[in-house]
């Protein structure tokens, strides 16, 4: 048999002359980690002076250090604390770690600067536990006002048996708790956009028809009625909202709920995830490619990251979902980018089964400084979208309507568990029109459905030099048409 | 465990890498914060020695102690270790070696890190020897079985015909002329005949002395294509062009005596590779080519049964405690358990701020939480569990002296939990709040297993600006009766060290008594023998 070696070079090197890879811009780049240390990931964060903070669901918190050279083999973990319970937040401030783990929101510090933390002070621990595994507590990094978040999972898929189950809550710099958004089923991940907004990520299952990425405004209801009650406890953010009708649709219940906000974009359940988790924002000023200011949102089932950019349209949020990098040995839950433009990502395949076949995953992922061709942003026009690239796309390919097709649907709002994708629409391109410099297009669509995910697959596009997109597939959530 | 079935969890035994001194090497080491070997079967060949290199990563000792199985049943070494648990304070100078007959061979106690090497003699008799870390603590989980296999016969004789040609399918051997003929000396399989890497094909033929009669299984992998016929009846057909990565098997009942076998094999082009082995119920997988297949070759891959898996037992490291917050038996949801270097254990509860249990021996066991999505309570893993007092808070205001204590809650009020901080030992000290005061509660453990004699102090120490009056603490409840200079109650005793206690009824009340902002009460509960 001929050797597998040399036919696989055969292979790439016909791949790469055609058709680029996610690895020759965005190569992952496993940590070493020779002492064999169970990494199952659960949370991660930077600190100024260039170390990574990575915590587990076993309660571990390890230090890296040295990951930030050129070379990922110089990264040296050592433990920092453990006999915590399941972390699933990290944050850095002025010498503290703030993790939150299932029960509180935890600061630790290095006392006497041994490597490993000796206190261990309760920050928040405001909200009921009652032993069933599913109550996990997200945590964020700091935002703009230096509060801490926590978007706490529902006990199950329907019901909330403790306080705030179902809330995102925030604690303040002196130790509030403040009840926030109510609405929430099973967050996976918590995290803010570049104007410092708050959003979250949510799995599919009871009044979620697809997983999706919600932004979590102060006082809003973020679509699953099982925490409700706990109106009951407080009046941090006025009175309980209407019950949704079942089997209706979200933009229909936006009219009966005023507080529902749907989903600022949605992660099309089986299409780029199953279940959504960490979300970090490219604040990087370049230096880890060119998505500047986008989000980058975790997936632990596929073991991927997909990219999301926001734009708000009548006072709420939308954008677009683009396939980013796949390939992880495990499903990511945490992560985190440095100003460097390193980005660590990593999860574990534990309890729920994810790709990559590793029971765990420490990766770093890095720009190698080539630009792909990319769709860079899209956005939405009273009479369809526009969308820009990395690079200047080929008038030829990129002004022909045939190297685009469009789907549009919804999922029906619903308290049984997921939803098909209902409302199907073919919208028809009728024209798209490439700017002067070859880095933008305007697609006339007709017609555009408010509340509809739009899925454009633009196959025919080319570069200039000939390069098909690296990601053909966009998938817009337009909640709402924006006026002309 | 029959040998049979040995031979199915570790089909290859043989050839074990060599080094300089040509002793078979096998390699054990001890993942970081795992609580175990990385190999829990490793299989050797009687009577022959083996190197074995017994390497920690972890951050605590361990150390590798092989031992003759009990006659009637599989304890694992258990009571091997249980034996050096009851050395006690002598057991670190040990290495914690019990002076126990059942010990073949051992490892000292091998520090963070480190590595020891060490030439075992293997017992002449087959079966499955455990061994074990007889570190106290660690054997529940860090266990493993050498299996003493026999090896079967290899080929008395053998011979082989070289053909030259391109083929995409075994030819008809017969209707060519062979480019070359011969025995073969070492009578091993090879197709190394004269560097030939393409276009070529190998009749082998030979003499296989079957001990017994009786049923064994021959194994066949190849790239490109083979097929094997035993006494002139094909067994095993794999031909085509292909690589070796599928190994097919068959089972054939042979007699006892040489029988022959024959082996048609060719190459077309690219990578080749030929594996031939046999197994019977007396002897495991045995090559019979010189190229050894990698997925039979990997000794460490073979896994424990399922049903033998014993859990993720948790224990303290290097004289430090050892925490695990998680979800325990009879403790609210925010349980901290706290395991002992002195096998003294407990569990506080942040919900109500009191110790719920205590016990002695091993600690915790975190299998249920870590494998898997982690339901439910877990129970302690040691033994002589007692709880000092009924579920419910330890301090409380009673205005009257007859106020009852209050109701147990599920987080009484006016109780906040503020953390804890781990002194040198990594002993915790839980700090929270009732009221306007703020409470230090810290545990010293004291006593050893080995002189039945553990105990821990539990001492509070309280901060107010304004103490409250009636602040009490309750550092016990049950039926309790005066025994010497303190109180017997349900396994255990308890002793005041600070404070005056008072008995009301089945509480033992200690008042806590400010001397301007500051208090302290302690009392030392004993295990009750």
């Amino acid at each position: 048999m001929r050797s597998f070696l040399s036919t696989l070079l055969l292979t790439a090197g016909a791949a790469c002359a055609a058709d680029p890879r996610e690895s020759d811009y965005y190569p992952i780049q496993p940590l070493p980690n020779p002492s064999q240390h169970v990494l199952e990931i659960g949370a991660l964060t930077h600190t100024p002076d260039g170390r990574i903070f990575a915590a587990t669901r076993r309660g571990d918190v390890f230090q890296v250090s040295d990951a930030l050279g050129p070379d990922i083999a110089t990264a040296k973990l050592s433990r920092y604390a453990s006999g915590l319970h399941e972390c699933l937040g990290l944050a850095w401030k002025a010498g503290s770690l703030y993790v939150t783990q299932r029960p509180e929101i935890t600061r630790l510090v290095d006392e006497d600067n041994d490597g490993r933390a000796d206190l261990f002070e309760t920050v928040s621990d405001g909200w009921g536990i009652t032993g069933d595994y599913h109550e996990y507590a997200f945590g964020s990094e700091f935002d703009r006002h230096g509060d801490l978040w926590v978007a706490l999972c529902l006990t199950g898929s329907f019901s909330s048996q403790t306080d705030y189950r179902g809330w995102a809550l925030r604690v303040t710099a002196d130790g509030k708790t403040i009840p926030t958004v109510c609405g929430l089923r099973s967050p996976g991940g918590i995290g803010f956009n570049a104007s410092g907004d708050a959003f979250y990520t949510d799995n599919q299952g009871p009044w979620n028809g697809s997983s999706s990425l919600k932004w979590l405004k102060p006082g809003s209801f973020a679509g699953h009625p099982g925490g409700n009650d706990w109106f009951k406890l407080t009046n941090a953010i006025g009175s309980r909202p209407p019950e949704p009708n079942d089997q209706s649709r979200m933009v229909k219940e936006r009219e009966r709920v005023p507080t529902l906000i749907p989903p600022a974009v949605m992660l099309p359940h089986a299409r780029i995830g199953q279940s959504p988790t960490a979300i970090i924002c490219d604040t990087t000023g370049g230096k880890f490619g060119p998505f500047q200011n986008q989000l980058f949102v975790g997936e632990q089932c596929y073991s991927n990251i997909t990219r999301v950019s926001l734009e708000m349209v009548n006072g709420i949020y939308q954008g677009v979902a683009i396939p980013f990098v796949e390939g992880f040995g495990s499903g990511i839950i945490g992560m985190t980018l440095t100003p460097e433009g390193k980005m660590f990502a990593g999860g574990s395949d534990r309890g729920w089964g994810s790709r990559g076949g590793k029971p765990f995953n420490l990766d770093r992922l890095v720009w190698t400084g080539k630009t792909p061709f990319e769709i860079l942003d899209m956005k939405a026009t009273p009479d369809g979208f526009v969308l820009s690239f990395t690079a200047p796309v080929s008038h030829e390919t990129a002004g022909n309507p045939a190297s685009y097709a469009m789907e549009a649907w919804t999922w029906a709002y619903r308290a049984e568990y997921g939803g098909p994708e209902v409302d199907q629409v073919t919208p028809k391109i009728t024209a798209a029109q490439p700017a002067p410099d070859g880095l933008s297009v305007k697609l006339i669509i007709s017609p555009l459905t408010k509340g509809h995910v739009h899925y454009l697959k633009s196959a025919g596009v080319r570069s200039s030099t000939g390069l098909p997109l690296l990601h053909q597939d966009a998938y817009y959530t337009l909640n709402e048409i924006p006026a002309a | 465990m029959t040998l049979s079935r040995l031979a199915f969890l570790l089909p290859a035994l043989l050839p074990l890498p060599l080094v300089a001194d040509d002793l078979p090497v096998i390699t054990i080491r001890t993942p970081a914060g795992q609580m175990k070997y990385d190999r829990p079967v490793i299989t050797a060949t009687p009577g022959t020695k083996v190197k074995l290199v017994f390497e920690n990563l972890d951050e605590m000792p361990h150390n590798f102690v092989l031992c003759h199985p009990l006659p009637d049943k599989k304890d694992k070494g258990l009571e091997v270790a249980q034996l050096a648990w009851q050395l006690g304070a002598a057991g670190m100078d040990k290495a914690w070696i019990p002076d126990s007959p059942r010990v073949i061979a051992h490892t000292g106690l091998v520090a963070a890190h480190q590595k020891e090497e060490l030439v075992i003699k293997v017992p002449d008799k087959p079966g499955v020897y455990p061994y074990v870390c007889t570190f106290p603590g660690h054997a529940m989980a860090m266990n493993g079985e050498l299996l003493v296999l026999q090896t079967g016969p290899g080929f008395t004789g053998l011979n082989y015909q070289l053909y030259l040609g391109d083929w995409n399918q075994l030819p008809d051997f017969d209707q060519l002329t062979p480019h070359r003929s011969g025995p073969i000396a070492d009578k091993t399989l090879t197709i190394e005949l004269e560097g030939m890497t393409q276009h070529f094909g190998v009749r082998y033929d030979g003499i296989l002395p079957v001990p017994e009669n009786g049923e064994y299984e021959f194994h066949l992998a190849s790239d490109d294509g083979s097929q094997l016929f035993i006494n002139g009846k094909s067994v095993l057909k794999n031909d085509g062009i292909h690589p070796s990565s599928q190994v097919i098997s068959r089972k054939v009942n042979l007699e006892k005596g040489p029988q022959k076998i024959r082996l048609d094999y060719f190459e077309g082009a690219g990578q080749e590779e030929l594996y031939l082995a046999w197994s019977g119920d007396k002897f495991s997988e045995t090559p019979l080519s010189k190229w050894l297949h990698p997925a039979r070759n990997n000794n460490s891959g073979t896994k424990a049964e399922d049903n033998e898996f014993t859990g993720i037992p948790l224990a303290p490291e290097n004289g430090e405690a050892v925490l695990y917050r998680n979800f325990i038996t009879d403790t609210g949801p925010r349980g901290i358990a706290v395991g002992y270097p002195n096998g003294v254990n407990l569990c506080f509860d942040a919900s109500v701020m009191s110790p719920a249990r205590f016990w002695q021996g091993a600690f915790m066991d975190a299998k249920r939480h870590w494998t898997g999505r982690g339901n439910g309570p877990q129970p302690p893993l040691g033994y002589d569990v007692f709880k000092a007092a009924p579920a419910g808070q330890s301090l409380a205001i009673l205005p009257e002296t007859n106020t009852p204590w209050p109701a147990p809650a599920e987080r009484p009020e006016g109780l906040h939990f503020r953390g804890y901080r781990l002194d040198a030992k990594r002993f915790p000290t839980f700090h929270y709040e009732i009221g306007s005061v703020t409470v230090e509660e810290s545990y010293r453990p004291a006593g050893e297993i080995k002189t039945n004699d553990l105990r821990v102090t539990r001492t509070l120490k309280f901060k107010a600006s304004q103490p409250p009056a009636q602040l009490h603490f309750r550092a016990a409840a049950g039926p309790l009766k005066a025994e010497g200079a303190g109180w017997a109650g349900d396994g255990f005793r308890i002793i005041a060290d600070q404070g005056q206690p008072f008995l009301r009824g089945e509480e033992l009340l200690v008042p806590v008594v400010f001397t301007g902002p500051a208090a302290a009460v302690a009392v030392t509960y004993h295990w009750n023998p």
